[in-house]
């Protein structure tokens, strides 16, 4: 008798709907699955058949024949093992309802019957809502994750007999649904706080005005001065996540399965700080049908590359793109896919091979040539994409020891807050969110400098020997810098400052 | 180019009094200056802000004084000597330790070229085609020190280039001074050994000055008395000399306009600018001290910086440097 059980493929984000299809009549016991599986598809015979056996139920030798359409989605992964067991079991009529047909099913099964959890529950349910779909079935693990999505039912189950029992009307399944303020709720807060700073007022500043302002920056000192420190309390002042944003968020870190199962959804802004090791392909995404990479994972939130010229100049490089349109394209055999990529880089690296040029504690060691010839790896365009750069010097243990109070990341973020709010009010006509992303033309338009300020920068070109790629880069910051006190007209010392957080241009990389 | 053999009557006089004169001397721009007062200033590669300042300071107060100034186009001490020498026109002599086609380091270039254009002089002993090498460099540190009529070192480590100058110097019979420095400082090392052994203590160009006034002063009088018997002859030259005396004018007056510019934003910024020494300081310790909050600080040292009168080293830190010889 034949049957039809739905299930959903993933291609990226992008999800398509797959009837499976199983026949199981007499004659010479054989199984087939056609409509292009892939080998973790095929694979699923034996988990089957057990499970099957395991959970109760006899599987007389018949000759089954499976078939996912559209046969011309490629299938891979673990998810069809649910749809596939149901299929079967509703052919030899152990399932008698007809109401298999509305239920969306996805799930892996183990030998004793049991649904392991599966990745990417989350997309498959936005898209299953997006195609009409109002019950979705799948592994109890994955509700948690799932249940953020309203107008559909997300049913959990435990094991395969549990599924059977359900579909039979034996048992009832409670949908869950959770709700975005529950999230918050009981979410877990980020730990780190930038009150746990001590000293290093400057750089905080540079931090926050980068956080304000969406700016990528770029931390240069000595080892132990507190470069990896600052990074990671970053998250902690960049903006509150909105409901939209923490979904997409959840979304690819539901595909990559980096999802932990108490984490229903993603409510920090995320912090990834690969190994300096890493592949381009695993910086990007990739892989024989692309997966998300490290930029995407850090999708609104940050991406750290700790000790910039340590990692592969080839893999740095593929970054410029992404960086600037905030989605990046993997182009396989198998399609090419498109992941958004919105994050803010931070970087550290030392300021020479030894790591003490400038310190105060050590001397350096190297040579002026070593120097630079360090600082070169780090090309012109990354450095161009790049607006902030900072130095950190190491805290003297007096300052360490001192117990004056000092600001927490709440109060940095409120100033955060408000002056993105500025930005977004300006820039709604635009399209665009922040000052980062201001484009030359739109530079013109929203950073209008007085005659006074106008002098300053042009004094301070001709005599700090600034290159010509820092005026929009000094102009963006400076907007910045002036929407945190909240005026209108980019002033004097707004620019002043700005020019502060370029003086690295000069010293190191003397273009 | 020229070149002067040994054996011509052109050759400087001071160089056939050394040990090894060089064969032959390869000489471009103004070649009148290897018989003037010359003073070497040489020192460290790697030079601290003080030895620069220090280079700057003696560079452009003995050139003014009349003396030229000779050092050998390296980074550091001599790049300073060079360029603050060059305030004077025609007071400044390079010797190379390669060829013309190979101006060793590159990025000084530049300064080679400027050197020329200000009527200074560059001289080496090796043909246009020779490289860099090694051995060159000490040997040419002979004909610097051959050259003048006193060695001045700012800078140097122990063992280091400018050490070697100053020992050609004492071999030479020349006078040898040196500027003091911190006894915790590595670039120092030489130049303290070396007051222990009996070198010139100098503290201020003037030092130096008294030394040679009287040979300064009998070559200017010989200079006037050459001036003043063309400027009899030549109309041409004094309308020139008014020409040059109105650049000057304007010059001034844009200088006085800066200086205003400058005292106006020391006594608006005075309160942080005092606190900015001759020792580092960082501007997390300017925050500790003034209290004053970041925003308006790194505006002041922004603005600070930017008229000349601080400098930002590397480790985010600021010095003072003097008003009076600012920025380049």
């Amino acid at each position: 008798m034949l049957s039809t059980v739905k299930t959903m493929a993933l291609r990226g984000l992008e999800g398509f709907l797959i009837d499976v299809q199983v026949d199981v009549s007499a004659g010479m016991p054989s199984w087939d699955i056609v409509g292009l599986p892939d080998t973790s598809v095929k694979e699923a015979k034996e988990r089957i058949k057990i499970a099957i056996k395991n959970s109760g139920y006899e599987l007389f030798s018949r000759k089954i024949v499976i078939n996912l359409a559209p046969a011309n989605i490629k299938k891979e992964g673990s998810i069809y093992d649910l749809p596939m067991a149901i299929g079967i079991l509703k052919s030899i009529d152990i399932i008698y309802t007809k109401q298999t047909q509305d239920i969306l099913m996805i799930g892996e099964l183990s030998l004793n019957g049991n649904l392991n959890p599966i990745n990417g529950a989350l997309p498959i349910c936005i898209e299953a809502k997006k195609q009409g779909i109002k019950k979705i079935i799948m592994p109890k693990q994955n509700v948690k994750e799932a249940s953020i999505i309203d107008g559909i039912e997300i049913l959990g189950a435990y094991d395969l007999s549990e599924v059977v029992h359900y579909l039979n009307n034996d048992i009832k399944i409670t949908p869950n649904h959770i709700t975005w303020e529950e999230c918050l709720e009981n979410g877990e807060k980020y730990s780190l706080d930038f009150s746990e700073v001590k000293g290093q007022e400057n750089v905080k500043r540079a931090v926050e005005v980068a956080a304000a302002g969406g700016h990528n920056c770029l931390l240069i000192g000595s080892p132990g001065s507190g470069k990896t420190m600052i990074a990671k309390r970053i998250p902690s002042i960049l903006p509150d996540l909105s409901f939209e944003e923490a979904l997409e968020i959840t979304k690819i870190h539901s595909i990559a399965g980096t999802l932990k199962e108490d984490v229903p959804i993603i409510i920090n802004r995320p912090f990834r700080s690969p190994h300096h090791t890493i592949s381009s392909a695993s910086l990007v995404g990739g892989g024989k049908s692309p997966k998300p990479g490290e930029i995407s994972l850090a999708h609104n939130g940050v991406l750290f590359l700790d000790e910039l010229p340590e990692f592969n100049q080839h893999t740095l490089e593929v970054l410029r793109g992404p960086l600037e349109d905030g989605i990046v394209t993997i182009s396989r055999i198998n399609g090419s896919l498109t992941y958004p990529c919105n994050f803010m880089f931070v970087a550290s690296m030392n300021p020479c091979p030894c790591g003490y040029y400038g310190s105060s504690e050590k001397e350096c060691t190297c040579s002026m040539q070593e120097i630079t010839k360090y600082m070169g790896k780090i090309s012109g365009p990354l450095l161009d994409r790049i607006d902030i750069q900072i130095e950190v010097t190491p805290v003297k243990y007096r300052k360490l020891e001192n117990e004056e109070p000092v600001e927490t990341s709440q109060q940095i973020k409120q100033r955060v807050n408000k002056a993105r709010e500025i930005q977004r009010a300006r820039y709604k006509e635009e399209k665009i969110y922040s000052n980062s992303s201001l484009t030359p033309s739109l530079i013109k338009k929203y950073c209008k400098l007085d005659k006074e300020s106008k002098n300053i920068l042009e004094i301070a070109f001709n005599k700090l020997g600034l290159s010509a790629r820092a005026y929009g880069r000094i102009l963006k910051v400076a907007r910045t810098i002036a929407d945190l006190e909240a005026s209108e007209q980019i002033q004097k010392s707004h620019i002043a400052e700005a020019i502060g957080y370029r003086n690295l241009d000069k010293k190191y990389w003397k273009n | 180019m020229k070149i002067i053999e040994k054996e011509d009557k052109n050759y400087p006089k001071k160089l056939l009094k050394i040990k090894n004169p060089p064969q032959k001397i390869y000489i471009e721009g103004n070649k009148n200056l290897l018989n003037k007062e010359i003073i070497a200033i040489v020192g460290s590669r790697m030079a601290t802000e003080y030895g620069k300042k220090c280079a700057k300071l003696f560079a452009s107060e003995l050139s003014k004084q009349g003396f030229t100034i000779i050092s050998g186009l390296a980074v550091g001490i001599d790049t300073i000597a060079h360029i603050y020498s060059m305030e004077e026109v025609g007071k400044t002599i390079a010797v190379l330790g390669s060829g013309f086609n190979n101006i060793y380091p590159e990025e000084n270039y530049y300064l080679y070229k400027k050197i020329l254009e200000n009527n200074g002089c560059v001289i080496t002993e090796y043909p246009p085609e020779t490289q860099k090498s090694k051995e060159n460099f000490p040997k040419r540190n002979r004909i610097i020190s051959g050259l003048s009529v006193g060695v001045l070192l700012v800078e140097a480590r122990y063992g280091s280039g400018g050490a070697i100058t100053a020992k050609h110097a004492l071999k030479q019979g020349k006078n040898l001074f040196c500027i003091p420095n911190r006894i915790d400082e590595k670039t120092g090392y030489n130049t303290n050994l070396l007051i222990k052994q009996g070198a010139n203590l100098v503290t201020c160009p003037q030092d130096i000055v008294d030394v040679y006034m009287e040979n300064i002063e009998e070559n200017q009088k010989l200079t006037q008395k050459i001036e003043k018997n063309k400027e009899k002859n030549t109309q041409k030259a004094e309308e020139e000399q008014q020409q040059q005396n109105q650049h000057k004018n304007q010059k001034l007056k844009q200088q006085q306009n800066q200086q205003l510019n400058q005292e106006q934003n020391t006594i608006k910024y005075q309160e942080i600018y005092k606190y900015i020494g001759e020792l580092p300081i960082s501007m997390n310790e300017l925050i500790k001290l003034t209290k004053k909050p970041i925003t308006e600080i790194s505006e002041a040292l922004c603005i600070l910086e930017i008229e000349g009168l601080i400098k930002n080293l590397p480790g985010n830190k600021y010095i003072r440097i003097m008003k009076k010889f600012s920025i380049n």
